[in-house]
């Protein structure tokens, strides 16, 4: 059988290869996911599935091996806490409920409708250059772009893609470089941005230079738009105050935030899909 | 018809490796940096079939590392590429049974990737970061390329061409 020859193969290969370039990149500022790419995430998926389920088997085994004497106490702890914080969830629902009367008296717009939907995580990016997550959940259960994704100890980032089949979205974490939410102190409600540096830690920058922020401090969503991507609802844990550090002009400060999510130990997160907007 | 064989093994192989880097190496980063199997496959699979394999094995890598972290397609696809096919010419300069030749080949790729990222994406990091994330990277990935490359090179080679098939 005739073969073509190599530098022909080369050819149509590396032209093959540029127009997937630009596919994907025609997808991507739609906010979707280029077929191609959701053929590979197709193949991919049941792979990555096999390796997820096997690793996250072989966690559980080895803790409950190694640290037996502690789930056992802990369990313990853990019922009579949840014992308390029923007592206080109610006191919060009569609270929810009086604050919705008073804004309704007070004729104030209602708050941004929202609907929650829980999410597994299936892949991380690994290079060292951004910091994606995928989820399995796409466009048909109504995820879009600037999603806003959490989980119970605080953001974890927003939707950046989209795609129906498979069902998968990109979420760019809090500590990718070029991710920002607008957020605030919680002592002193200082606003600043929260920008990611491609590290563990994130920065909380343009702080006004007399603002009051120290180490410790918790950092919360301020719900302030910063004119891209997705605003974030007001009152979110996005960590807690490392280090403070006021540039020589004396003209703003900066603080370095520890999230308060392990970004590493993530399985499953909620996201916020947004309703009637 | 049996490199046919060995070149659909290698596919198979970069599907496992994009899905093993996706899940448990994702979270391990040591020195600093990533571990980047599907280069260090890259790199096996050129010096084990040659550059033409090579260069069709890096230019996937790459497309599939690019989709998975949703950015720098092109860069990547490229730069794993070149490297699939320079290792893969050089590749028949070697003695096949030296020892040396894998990690001397993952260091040169390595740097060589890292060049022609840092020619696409001038802006995108600092030299500074670029500098130091390119050392760690090329001492780690020649330390890893040996495992990586005993099982490719016992998976997708033909038992008397593999540097580490046993002398049955």
């Amino acid at each position: 059988m005739h073969r073509p020859s190599p530098l022909i193969s080369l050819v149509v290969l590396l032209a093959l290869c540029l127009g997937l370039v630009f596919w994907y990149k025609a997808a991507q500022g739609r906010g979707g996911i280029s077929v191609p790419e959701s053929g590979a995430f197709l193949v991919l998926r049941p792979v990555q599935r096999t390796f997820s389920g096997v690793g996250a088997w072989a966690a559980d085994v080895g803790r409950t091996v190694f640290h037996r004497g502690s789930i056992i106490s802990e369990n313990e702890k853990l019922q009579g806490r949840i014992a308390d914080l029923e007592g206080q969830n109610q006191r919060l629902v009569r609270y929810r409920r009086e604050n919705e009367e008073l804004r309704r008296l007070l004729n104030m717009p209602k708050q941004t409708a929202g609907k929650l939907i829980a999410a597994d995580v299936i892949s991380f990016d690994f290079t060292d250059y951004k910091r994606i997550m995928m989820l399995n959940v796409g466009t048909r259960q109504g995820v879009r772009p600037k999603d806003v994704v959490f989980t119970a100890r605080g953001v974890v980032g927003q939707v950046i893609s989209a795609t129906a089949w498979p069902p998968t979205c990109k979420v760019q974490m809090l500590t990718d470089r070029i991710s920002g939410v607008g957020a605030m102190t919680d002592r002193t409600m200082a606003k600043g941005v929260v920008q990611g540096t491609g590290e563990g830690v994130c920065k909380l920058a343009y702080l006004d230079y007399q603002a009051d922020v120290r180490e410790g401090d918790l950092v919360l969503t301020s719900g302030l738009s910063l004119g891209r991507g997705a605003i974030f609802p007001k009152g979110l844990v996005i960590g807690r105050v490392l280090k403070v550090e006021r540039d020589k002009y004396r003209s703003e400060m900066t603080a370095y935030v520890d999230p308060s999510v392990p970004f590493d130990q993530i399985n499953a997160v909620y996201v916020r899909v947004q309703t009637g907007t | 018809m049996v490199q046919e064989r060995a070149t659909w093994r290698a596919w198979l192989i970069l599907i496992v490796v994009i899905a093993l880097q996706t899940t448990w190496l994702s979270r391990l980063i040591l020195f600093g940096v990533h571990l980047d199997l599907p280069l260090l496959s890259v790199i096996s699979v050129s010096l084990s079939l040659g550059w033409e394999t090579g260069v069709a094995y890096g230019l996937v890598a790459g497309l599939l590392t690019g989709y998975c972290s949703d950015a720098y397609v092109g860069s990547f696809a490229f730069s794993r590429a070149v490297v699939g096919g320079v290792l893969g010419v050089l590749n028949t300069h070697f003695a096949r049974d030296n020892p040396l030749v894998p990690p001397l080949c993952a260091m040169g790729g390595v740097l060589l990737a890292n060049v022609i990222f840092l020619i696409m994406c001038p802006t995108e990091f600092s030299v500074s970061w670029w500098v130091g994330n390119t050392i760690n990277s090329m001492f780690l990935h020649m330390l890893f390329i040996w495992p990586v490359h005993f099982v490719i090179g016992h998976l997708v080679l033909l038992p008397e061409r593999s540097m580490f098939a046993s002398n049955r």
